[in-house]
């Protein structure tokens, strides 16, 4: 079988302490980060489906009409609520604590408090998510959870900020690899952004304009400082990882995240361009922007750079795929979103549809593949299984991209008319919203496609879990033709010994 | 381990800096807003009180803000002013007494900064709420109809009832209920009609 | 979903024949490359003196459009003195303009809501008498009012705040919209009749009737060309 195939050829005694190392790494956060990915994708595809049925709603307000705790102004914060923290937190969590774990060469500790804390996490977006559709939102934007459920999520993060310090200070390697750089970063700057957020809108310290500050600072950033930093993360440690090859250049990688670090976070009040605000607080979140390029182009030279020359990769490997995917729309959704906040274009596109195709294109373009890119990377290493179909990996890949460019496409551009139909007063109200109809059904097509390619790879991602495909030895590639049907043909030429014995005693 | 430190400091500053810049500073400036008291003891903006303090809540739990926005832009930014939504763009001042704010960010709907003084009728409210297709049609708002009783008896029409137009089946009248009511009372109450000086920039 | 993580079985508690066996297991460990390493390609130059231009650039921006970091420094813009008058409007123009809010109770059709919203078409309040039209725009109106023959009860709201020249050309247009085709309503009535007014509340049926029938305060088209 493989596993002699393997043994065929002897492992270099230089390698060994690597291969040993890394291994066992591995080992030890596999029940962790399983059940962080694993719990990620149920709030996926939970977020998808609310999203769904607000984005039918909003084209056919009748549907599931007459039912208050489904009424649109409910389901659409749990959408958001959902897909930014359970999706978003529970995959970046554990992007973020295997990726250290590994970079720092060191075994995962405080195991079962990172197991704990996760259930905590879980049971506290389910106890949001229900006190949302209970009417008890706060009311502030992406800050709905009510003020009962925030304890369930801050303590999981504390467990997650102490495992992720403890094994930076005792990590095994010399070298600080970029990707920490972010890791530790995001560690930081999340629960001074929570806290202080909280702190000013939902518990009171400040009412109001300075409120709605607040609240947007808080909003632009989680996608800023909390999923942005992680994504990148992980692009600079898959792509230079699948192909072989060292980051193009340090200096490069020390600007992008030094540049990313202090202007960022400046750019959360072009969200309300053209409110009750003094001026200069709008016009800072516009300089925040602008500077923006600079991070944004600088990282995204690094990553073409070190992908010149391999892109051939893209035919075969779906992590690179998905990772190329992320970086590329990562830039070219920031360079949007620089453009978007000048006046100019505010003036037109702010209040319109325009903004929530950007959001999409942020966290359906350049986060989520990279998490995704992440999880087909790391869950053979994880469970020391293969992916068990690559037609699965296809169809998620294929759908996550047009369904992602349909509704990306279809947002802005009604977003513009809209906007200019909205600035032009002979035009009454109602004909603009009957104008936006048609891109709104589109939108509900594109959600449709986009929760295709999420249950391909769920079920995917389930027969990891739960059956055995150890009878690879390859791994599962685009080119290959790996279907469900050859595994359960090999199950049966297995005798039962071995597939009891997992194949560890070949 | 100096070079650990000097990067988490590093990172701690970065976010320092804009905690200080976009939420302290700020608000610090906002500490010399005050509401404007006339001689007869109206004050503008007012304080949020009974019903209308109760119908914000319901504005809150419906969710209104993620298709209405409350602010008007400034005149010749946008075209808020001349599609009637205010009289004035929206100032600081105008919202010191809001908490949470419910600025919104997304006008799938009209801005409602100034309903009560473009709407004051209750009765259209109630209508509105009820079915937006009455007074609105082709209208992408879902209707709010758990808000209201249904009558269809004589028998059992109160002061509050509204006529419903023909055409909505056995039901002649609809009573907003209680939740309903204070929600009505909140929207007719949004008023940003007292000319602020600094809204003349 | 969330329960299914396999905890039993770590590959290292079991004993393997070949001490190479573990390495086997884990076949994808194995053919990965080793961790990321940073290049040491060299920034170029001439990139970070673009950087260091453009964050100049954002300090200009900064300073240009700061308002002066007031509280109630809120139109960036405001550097000269106060705008320009804007000259007058084609009155049809502006008056289709002003009517969009009255659109959420009249229609875009001007017939109104059977039952609750007059409607304007035909209607004898809109093509009768100018001063009292006027008088209902500027005031509202409240209660059974009979248009065409139909008793309506609702309630119109004020829309003093709305200038003099607005007011005129929405009525100028309503008057002359939907086949309704009467003459437009001159901007200095509008500031005649805002003056009679003064700070009086709003109207119903009866107050209207008198006020109609009352003799248009002793305002000379002289006097009303002057306080335009």
């Amino acid at each position: 079988m493989i596993q002699n195939q393997i043994l065929q050829n002897p492992i270099p005694e230089a390698l060994r302490p690597e291969l040993e190392a890394r291994i066992e790494v591995d080992t030890y956060s596999r029940p962790v980060i399983v059940l962080y990915w694993s719990t990620s994708l149920f709030w996926l595809t939970f977020a998808t489906l609310a999203g769904l049925i607000s984005s039918i709603k909003l084209h056919s307000p009748g549907f599931l009409g007459g039912m208050e705790w489904i009424t649109f102004g409910r389901i659409r914060p749990v959408h958001w609520d959902t897909a930014i923290y359970g999706f978003g937190g529970l995959a970046a969590s554990g992007t973020l604590l295997w990726l250290q774990a590994r970079l720092c060469q060191i075994r995962l500790p405080f195991r079962e408090l990172l197991l704990v804390g996760c259930v905590i996490y879980n049971l506290g977006i389910a106890v949001g998510v229900v006190g949302i559709l209970m009417g008890q939102s706060t009311g502030v934007e992406t800050l709905e959870f009510p003020l009962y459920a925030i304890p369930f999520l801050v303590i999981p993060y504390v467990f997650i900020v102490i495992a992720n310090f403890n094994m930076y200070w005792r990590k095994a390697t010399k070298h600080t690899y970029v990707s920490q750089w972010y890791l530790m970063a995001v560690t930081v700057w999340f629960p001074i952004l929570i806290l202080s957020a909280e702190a000013c809108t939902n518990f009171g310290a400040v009412d109001g304009v300075a409120q709605a500050i607040a609240n947007w600072w808080y909003g632009h950033n989680v996608v800023g400082l909390f999923a942005t930093p992680t994504g990148i993360a992980a692009a600079y440690y898959l792509i230079p990882k699948v192909i072989g090859k060292p980051i193009h250049s340090y200096h490069l990688s020390l600007l992008g995240f030094w540049s990313n670090a202090i202007f960022y976070n400046w750019a959360g009040t072009h969200h309300l361009t053209g409110g009750p605000l003094p001026a200069w607080t709008i016009t800072l979140g516009v300089v925040g922007s602008l500077m923006m390029f600079i991070p944004v182009i600088t990282i995204g030279i690094n990553h073409h750079m070190t992908m010149l020359g391999s892109f051939h990769y893209l035919k075969t490997s779906p992590t690179l795929r998905f990772a190329v995917m992320g970086s590329m729309c990562y830039t070219l959704s920031s360079f949007q979103g620089s453009l978007e906040a000048l006046r100019s274009h505010q003036e037109v596109t702010h209040f319109t549809h325009y903004t929530i195709g950007h959001v999409h294109f942020g966290m359906y373009g350049f986060f989520a593949p990279l998490m995704f890119a992440m999880m087909y990377y790391a869950m053979p290493r994880l469970t020391n299984q293969e992916w068990s179909s690559a037609r699965l990996i296809r169809i998620h890949f294929w759908c996550t991209l047009v369904g992602m460019l349909l509704y990306v496409l279809a947002m802005c551009f009604a977003g513009i008319r809209q906007g200019l139909m909205m600035n032009d007063p002979s035009i009454p109200f109602l004909n603009i919203v009957k104008f936006t109809v048609p891109f709104l059904m589109l939108r509900t097509l594109a959600g449709l496609i986009l929760l295709t390619g999420t249950i391909a790879f769920l079920i995917n991602f389930s027969r990891m879990l739960t059956r055995h495909t150890f009878t690879y030895s390859t791994p599962t590639l685009f080119t290959s033709n790996r279907r469900w049907e050859d595994i359960l043909e090999k199950e049966k030429e297995l005798t039962s010994k071995q597939i009891l014995d997992g194949g560890q005693g070949a | 381990m100096n070079r650990t430190l000097l990067l988490i400091l590093g990172i701690f500053l970065t976010i320092a800096s804009s905690v200080t810049g976009l939420v302290i500073i700020p608000n610090w400036q906002f500490q010399e807003l005050k509401p404007v008291v006339k001689n007869e003891g109206q004050q503008f903006p007012a304080p949020y009180e009974g019903e209308a303090a109760q119908g914000r809540r319901v504005y809150i739990d419906q969710g209104c803000i993620y298709c209405h926005t409350q602010q008007v832009r400034m005149k010749g930014y946008g075209a808020d002013i001349r599609r009637g939504w205010g009289t004035r763009r929206s100032v600081p001042r105008d919202y010191i007494y809001d908490r949470p704010h419910q600025l919104g960010t997304m006008r799938t709907g009209p801005d409602l900064a100034n309903i009560g003084g473009r709407q004051p009728s209750s009765e259209w409210h109630a209508l509105h709420l009820y079915n937006p297709q009455i007074t609105s049609p082709g209208s992408v708002m879902p209707r709010f109809d758990y808000l209201f009783t249904e009558v269809t008896e004589p028998s059992q029409l109160t002061n509050l009832a509204v006529k419903v137009p023909v055409g909505s089946g056995r039901v002649t009248h609809i009573i907003p209920t209680e939740r309903g009511q204070s929600l009505i009372s909140y929207l007719t109450r949004l008023n940003q009609s007292y000319p602020f000086p600094e809204a003349n920039q | 979903m969330s329960e299914a993580t396999p905890t039993g079985g770590a590959p290292n508690e079991v004993t393997p024949p070949n001490p190479d066996a573990i390495f086997a297991l884990h076949s994808a460990a194995m053919r990965e490359a080793s961790e990321p390493r940073d290049g040491i390609k060299p920034t170029p130059v001439s990139y970070l003196i673009m950087c260091f231009f453009w964050v100049l650039f954002g300090g200009w921006y900064m300073g240009y459009y700061s308002g002066e970091f007031r509280a109630n420094g809120l139109n960036e813009r405001a550097v000269g003195g106060p705008l320009a008058a804007a000259p007058p409007q084609n009155p049809m123009v502006l008056g289709k303009e002003i009517f969009g809010p009255c659109m959420q109770c009249h229609q875009e059709t001007g017939l109104g809501v059977p039952g609750s919203y007059p409607p304007l078409v035909g209607s004898e309040y809109v093509l009768g008498d100018k001063r009292r039209l006027v008088a209902i725009l500027l005031n509202g109106i409240t209660g059974d009012l009979v248009v065409k023959g139909k008793t309506y009860n609702s309630q119109m709201p004020s829309w003093k705040l709305r200038e003099d020249e607005e007011i005129a050309a929405v009525l100028t247009y309503i008057r002359a919209s939907w086949g309704n085709s009467a003459d437009s309503v001159p901007t200095n009535l509008v500031t005649t009749i805002r003056k009679e007014l003064g700070d009086k509340g709003g109207w119903d049926a009866k107050s209207l009737a008198e006020f109609a029938e009352s003799k248009p305060a002793a305002v000379t088209p002289v006097e009303a060309q002057a306080t335009k």
